[in-house]
């Protein structure tokens, strides 16, 4: 690539970069440290994937909750896209999408190894959401599509 | 022992508030009871139509979910190597609101990818339920135990749902293999990722 080129290109996605976040690709388990270390602010993490309907359909719950809560909850975007899509679609999908929350990648290919780690009746379908508290525990655990009014409900008390 | 440890603190603090979940279904061990549902060619299809065979691979699977499509190709594969012993029966639990898995379209799916097992419509998701199933793809291995059908294994079919070519531990094969020389399976239930079952409102 020329210096043109790449002058160019960091032109062109300065703009976005500046507006959606970017993607970080990490092991669960290193997720599952950070998330279990205490916190100042509550953490509602929601497991997703760019090919599951429903998770997509959701996503403006979370971008909702992220901007009523700035500076007092934290929203994390677990990304269950298979490792293939997780360089090109999953980043090109959150700049389409401009999203704000930060957007984990989970690199480990065999869900059996790391599905425990999130929750031991998990079943491993998505949409999941779950909260964890300032002291790192696991507040809340739901299968399935969620709204604003039900992590609300949630999260309320903890903010007291 | 990083990875242990994070095991075991998880465990302590994990609290489950979640719908469903471990104790609704059916469990490996448990009987199940024998269902008839409508296949892609309008017979109904059941158990009892695999009598004489060593087990049974039923597969909640649907059209639309990617996780799904990712583990079409293995099913066909598993079906022609073990078919004659353990033939696979898919059924697809999803309410007609997703519009790719109607029944029209079940057809039109198996015809396209030329599936070589029944694909059958729990069309009032009783069945799905019944199994306790709760996303696309989930499997259970049934074994014929004093003519009633056991569950011999739930859970994934392989460690890598996308890329085939990468995959390390074939779980399902591991338990049917298992079946098939009278030895007992190593790991009798493991977890995958998948689409929810889209159930009716």
């Amino acid at each position: 690539m020329t210096s043109v080129q790449a002058f160019f290109l960091l032109l062109c996605s300065l703009p976005f970069s500046l507006m959606a976040q970017s993607v970080e690709k990490k092991l669960y388990a290193d997720i599952a440290a950070e998330l279990h270390t205490p916190s100042d602010k509550i953490r509602v993490i929601n497991l997703w994937a760019t090919w599951c309907r429903p998770c997509v359909k959701e996503l403006p719950v979370f971008e909702e909750f992220r901007q009523k809560y700035e500076g007092r909850a934290e929203v994390i975007l677990v990304s269950l896209d298979f490792p293939a899509d997780q360089d090109a679609r999953l980043p090109a999908f959150v700049q389409a999408k401009g999203l704000q929350s930060r957007i984990l990648a989970v690199q480990d290919t065999d869900p059996n190894q790391w599905l425990n780690l999130v929750n031991a009746d998990w079943s491993g379908a998505i949409p999941a959401t779950y909260i964890v508290g300032k002291d790192g525990r696991i507040v809340y655990f739901h299968n399935g599509e969620t709204t604003l009014e039900a992590l609300e409900k949630v999260v309320e008390p903890f903010l007291k | 022992m990083k990875l242990l440890s994070i095991t075991v603190l998880f465990s302590l603090l994990a609290i489950s508030a979640s719908a469903g979940g471990p104790g609704k279904g059916y469990q490996v061990g448990d009987k199940v009871t024998d269902f008839k549902l409508k296949n892609i060619d309008g017979k109904q299809l059941g158990l009892s139509d695999f009598q004489d065979r060593k087990g049974v691979i039923v597969v909640f699977t649907c059209n639309h979910c990617p996780y799904a499509i990712k583990y079409e190709d293995r099913l066909i594969d598993l079906h022609s190597r073990y078919g004659a012993d353990f033939p696979v029966l898919a059924i697809n639990p999803n309410a007609p609101t997703v519009e790719d898995d109607s029944y029209d379209q079940m057809k039109v799916r198996a015809q396209e990818k030329g599936f070589n097992f029944p694909y059958l419509l729990d069309a009032d998701q009783k069945i799905a339920h019944q199994f306790g199933a709760e996303r696309t793809p989930h499997v259970y291995l049934l074994q014929p135990v004093n003519k009633t059908w056991q569950v011999a294994y739930i859970g994934a079919i392989d460690d890598n749902a996308g890329d085939a070519s990468a995959v390390k531990t074939r779980y399902l094969e591991d338990a049917l293999k298992a079946l098939k020389d009278g030895k007992p399976i190593a790991q009798s239930t493991t977890k995958a990722i998948g689409c929810t079952i889209k159930w009716k409102q």
